[in-house]
């Protein structure tokens, strides 16, 4: 037999069922509701004593909970740049490149981790049945166990920006732009800044320009248009698969009222946009093999993915439902030409590194 | 709950204009079958309530010409021919004035309503409506898709089932000018969990469980349909593309069984879902309770009334 508590926001007790505080041998989890927004007041919790609770092995919890499938979006910029330099001789400072490497992974860690953190709070967990790491949502880990995880790793990630820092005072202004578009995430009151128009355009300035600029000058190389065009290639990619992503979730986002660019377009153009952006990711990302990179791998990359692109375009045509198992084949088929373009991209900078 | 809809003249055929040719034919056909679950559950509703004769015919009314618009918009969408053992209104007398038909019910809903005054009844059930074609339009777009899953269904089914269910249960609050936000949140999750355990239930039906009042088997999935206990077993068993079209092209029970993996397979797979649906049953019984608090002193005996909807709406049994 199932135990159910429902809490009103204003209840005295509500801080410490969301948290996880309420009791050291139980777990709070939030029931998913079909009529849910994230404004509402209730929130109805099943609670499950930690006997009962189903938990994988550690290692598992904390892969999912760091969301390291999650990390390609980090890790691939940042190798692009690194060959960059390396190719171009311009890696002058490894103690700080690696101090920087290690600062944006931490940093990303605690993004990922607050990010789960505030939509549990601001009840996106309630509404997305499959968002996020689900390590609060399966009772794996407390809400504020999440939070302190994320805090610990926010300070690692400051303590690995010293040196940066005081080496090139010129990283300052990246981070502390960086870290505004943070608080400004934290502190908005409605919904988590992935699900508006504005966090879009945070998302692609913090893993497209501001990251690839910023590590090129961690490395004691100078500020160069590349390495920003780079990150605006990158970007773009990025916000495809967040496109990609609130598409699928389109009927549910639009029910519980977020204003992202998907659903402002609505169902119809927002499949002439996914298309759109895919190829257009495809030529930026041509027009930057041929300012920047060799034209012949620019030129076989772009005809590579362009063929098979021909059947995401057609499957996005022919897409009939907001709710049906064509979203998820979607979803699917453009995240792998995602991961084609990224693979073939990283398999020339080797070849770069090899030459 | 053996009387029809007529008895409990929630249709009176002095409502609609007699020099419309077929239109009162139609609608006596229409009307005559049906249970009228949802007139008697608004019936139960404002009697506990102390509700008004007039306001409680006019909500029981409400809500049977709204389902039965929906049944014939419902059963030309779907194609079907058969409406309560009867040749559906769309073969009928024609499709076009099947839609007609329907839109009229629809528009009388709004006529009666704004004649009683509360301008708030009026905006939540053109909701309600808007919710039902929603959950309609969204249900088509899935035909032929057969590995949508549970999760999707019960969206659809929150609003094209549920939408009812809950405005059984608000409407009768809001003609009595309750409006309390907690209230109605506790009556909207019960609403859903209602309306996804009598679909649930329903779409069993389809394969002969609990099939006492002998729905024709295999009928969704005949019409490129995939119910949720369809989307249910399917991605139970994880089944690969050649598996399920075998499952889909079943014609019969028996190849359906074999297409699952054997009768022992499926009477699991039931059993598993029956499982499934106790949790959303818990559910409902855990609202319910919140309910009491919101209730004035004498209407306790609703909840009560509420709790064996459960047994009549999934395991359709009289409550004991």
């Amino acid at each position: 037999m199932n135990q159910f508590v429902t809490l009103s926001k204003n209840s005295p007790e509500f801080e410490s069922y969301l948290l996880g505080t309420f009791a050291d041998d139980k777990r709070a989890l939030p029931v998913e509701s079909l009529n849910v927004n994230s404004a509402s007041e209730m929130v109805t919790f099943k609670i499950v004593s930690l006997s009962n609770l189903k938990r994988p092995s550690a290692w598992y919890i904390a892969l999912k909970s760091l969301k390291v499938r999650g990390f390609l979006l980090l890790l691939v910029p940042m190798f692009l740049v690194l060959t960059k330099n390396l190719v171009d001789n311009s890696l002058r400072d490894t103690s700080t490149t690696i101090f920087a490497s290690l600062g944006l992974i931490f940093s990303f860690i605690a993004m990922n981790l607050r990010n789960d953190f505030m939509d549990h709070i601001k009840g996106i967990d309630r509404i997305f049945s499959y968002a996020g790491s689900r390590a609060i949502q399966n009772g794996w880990l407390t809400a504020i166990q999440v939070k302190n995880y994320s805090v610990w790793f926010l300070l690692l990630a400051m303590l690995c920006a010293v040196p940066v820092i005081f080496s090139y005072p010129e990283v300052t202004i990246l981070i502390f732009v960086a870290m505004a578009i943070g608080l400004w995430a934290q502190f908005k009151k409605q919904n988590s800044f992935k699900y508006r128009i504005g966090g879009e355009v945070a998302l692609f300035l913090l893993l497209g320009p501001l990251l690839t600029v910023g590590y090129q000058l961690s490395m004691g190389a100078r500020f160069d248009w590349e390495s920003f065009y780079l990150g605006c290639v990158w970007g773009w990619g990025v916000l495809f698969v967040l496109h990609l992503r609130n598409f699928t979730n389109i009927l549910i986002s639009s029910q519980a009222g977020f204003q992202n660019t998907i659903n402002w377009l609505g169902f119809d153009k927002s499949r002439r946009l996914l298309a759109f952006w895919w190829l257009s990711f495809v030529l930026v990302n041509l027009f930057y093999h041929y300012a920047y990179a060799g034209i012949y791998w620019g030129f076989y990359l772009s005809v590579t993915v362009m063929m098979v692109s021909a059947s995401f375009i057609s499957k996005l045509k022919t897409i009939s439902s907001p709710v049906g198992s064509e979203l998820r084949h979607v979803f699917r088929y453009g995240f792998s030409l995602f991961l084609v373009t990224v693979s073939l991209w990283v398999f020339e900078c080797l070849w770069y590194l090899a030459t | 709950m053996a009387q029809n809809v007529i008895d409990l003249k929630v249709y009176d055929s002095k409502d609609f204009p007699a020099y419309l040719p077929k239109l009162n034919k139609l609608y006596d056909d229409l009307f005559a079958g049906g249970k009228g679950f949802r007139a008697k559950l608004i019936r139960m509703m404002s009697s506990h309530l102390s509700l008004n004769g007039d306001s409680e015919h006019l909500l029981a009314q409400t809500i049977e010409f709204i389902h039965n618009a929906s049944l014939l918009h419902d059963d030309l969408i779907d194609r079907s021919e058969l409406r309560r053992g009867k040749t559906a209104a769309w073969l009928k007398y024609r499709p076009e004035y099947a839609v007609l038909a329907g839109d009229y019910l629809l528009a009388r809903v709004m006529v009666n309503l704004s004649g009683h005054g509360n301008i708030k009844l009026v905006q939540y059930t053109a909701e309600v409506i808007s919710d039902l074609l929603e959950g309609e339009w969204l249900q088509d777009s899935v035909v032929g898709d057969y590995f949508v899953n549970l999760e999707q269904l019960d969206r659809i089914h929150n609003l094209k089932t549920a939408s009812l269910f809950k405005w059984c249960i608000r409407a009768p609050f809001i003609a009595k000018e309750r409006y309390d936000l907690e209230l109605h949140q506790i009556l909207e999750e019960m609403g859903t969990l209602l309306g996804l355990l009598f679909q649930r239930s329903d779409d069993l039906l389809d394969f002969d469980i609990r099939n006492e009042e002998g729905k024709a088997i295999l009928g969704d999935l005949k019409s490129g349909y995939l119910n949720s206990f369809g989307a249910f077993a399917s991605r139970y068993c994880e089944r690969s593309h050649q598996e399920m079209d075998a499952i889909v092209k079943s014609h019969d029970l028996n190849e359906f069984y074999q297409a699952l993996g054997g009768k022992n397979k499926f009477d699991e797979l039931v059993l598993a879902f029956d499982e499934k649906n106790k949790g959303l049953i818990q559910m409902y019984d855990h609202h319910l309770e919140r309910l009491r608090k919101h209730l004035l002193p004498g209407e306790e005996k609703l909840i009560e009334q509420l709790r064996p909807l459960t047994e009549i709406l999934y395991w359709r049994r009289k409550p004991s």
